[in-house]
């Protein structure tokens, strides 16, 4: 696990390196709180921090306060570290946002048992985060997670000006394959096919389980004849790969696949623009399934 | 003895090539957070010497007793002046020269312990 330092004493942030590193965590420094909001930036933001109180600039309760303030829901437990003394320092830091308080000189011992509390309850955060955003049983984004990175995705085209394209897949004939071979086996279908997808897309593809067999997929920086290419390697991929439920039992399955890109003139919001993918996703049932249609 | 051994060893796990570094790290360093309390002497800038002198404590802090740490913490305070009665900074000094020259025991105690 990474763990951030934000001190400006170069003795400490070398002791302090030396002995995360021998706990077994990974240190990432930083001299200021500009340089710690810089390294918070990243998406491989380090989630455990350790916080000088006085430091150059802006000071360590104030950096926590900032942190605090941050919109994007992540998660940052936060050690603060303080020449300081008494119940005046401890209230302040813990009021500026900090989740614990050590002073200075520190005994290493304390500070190494500290650090493991911290790093248990970042590891608690992120499950409890995972829970929230995955699909129990596919493991796949789930519908409130896919909602918000489908949002992001649109604010990120807008902004970049590059391709989006979404596909909406569902499953042919699902209930069938329930009432003929058991829900067991229909989860055991739904687990094949997340797993098909997830072969056949692209690392910085997205899918998202969006209803019962129902999937939502986000296809960054990806045109209308680029989403196709990648529809049609899924669909046949699904049509030709059955489900393997035992020795006896396959079960063979078709998708019908909406595509739709987007289109800052035309589509007004998010939900515009995915009521076109499924309408295309309905024409596909309509016109017979287990076929690709593409919204005009 | 100015020097907490058992933190050093601590903090080093007795591993003689990072008490090396540390300590040329620290010695590196000194002089130049001397010279920011010294100028911020100088111009009498008592923030700035909280400021300094702060910035000194942390450092020593890795490697003093408890006690000496303690003596920075009192300088710090003095040096800022918010409690009444305020310290005139001339006799801050005294009390400061008193800290630097223990500094330097300090010095020689880390010169000699790290074998530098």
């Amino acid at each position: 696990m990474d763990v951030l330092i934000v001190d400006d004493d170069a003795i400490t942030r070398f002791a302090l390196c030396a002995a995360l590193e021998q706990w077994g965590f990974i240190p990432v420094v930083a001299e200021n709180a500009d340089q710690a909001l810089q390294k918070l930036a990243t998406d491989t933001t380090p989630h455990l921090l350790v916080i000088d109180w006085s430091m150059p600039g802006m000071s360590g309760p104030d950096l926590c306060k900032t942190i605090r303030k941050r919109e994007d829901g992540q998660f940052f437990y936060i050690l603060m570290l303080t020449g300081k003394e008494g119940n005046e320092a401890i209230i302040e830091a813990m009021e500026a946002g900090a989740d614990d308080f050590l002073s200075k000189p520190f005994d290493h011992r304390v500070l190494k048992v500290r650090i493991a509390a911290g790093s248990r309850i970042v590891r608690l955060e992120q499950t409890l985060n995972q829970l929230a955003s995955r699909d129990a049983l596919t493991q796949c984004w789930n519908r409130r997670m896919i909602d918000e990175l489908f949002a992001n995705s649109i604010a990120e085209s807008t902004r970049k000006r590059s391709n989006f394209s979404i596909m909406v897949l569902d499953i042919d004939h699902f209930k069938i394959v329930n009432d003929t071979f058991g829900h067991a086996a229909g989860d055991v279908a739904l687990k094949h096919v997340v797993n098909l997808l997830n072969t056949n897309l692209r690392e910085y593809d997205q899918v998202g389980r969006y209803g019962g067999e129902e999937f939502v997929i986000l296809l960054p920086a990806t045109d209308r004849n680029e989403a196709w290419g990648v529809a049609e390697r899924i669909r046949s991929a699904i049509q030709f790969q059955p489900t393997i439920v035992s020795e006896d039992v396959h079960i063979d399955l078709t998708v019908s696949i909406g595509i739709a890109q987007f289109d800052r003139s035309r589509d007004a919001n998010q939900s515009a623009f995915f009521e076109r993918a499924d309408k295309a996703l309905y024409t596909a049932k309509q016109s017979g399934r287990n076929r690709i249609i593409c919204s005009e | 003895m100015i020097l907490d051994h058992d933190r050093v060893q601590d903090l080093t796990r007795n591993n003689t090539k990072l008490i090396a570094s540390i300590s040329q790290l620290f010695l590196a360093e000194l002089p130049d957070m001397i010279r920011s309390v010294e100028k911020a002497y100088e111009q009498s800038d008592r923030k700035s010497l909280s400021i300094a002198i702060h910035r000194l404590k942390s450092a020593v802090g890795n490697f003093a007793v408890k006690s000496f740490y303690e003596q920075f913490s009192r300088l710090e305070l003095l040096a800022l002046g918010n409690n009444a009665p305020v310290m005139p900074l001339s006799d801050w000094l005294n009390e400061w020269d008193t800290t630097k020259a223990q500094l330097n025991t300090m010095v020689i105690e880390l010169k000699d312990m790290a074998g530098i």
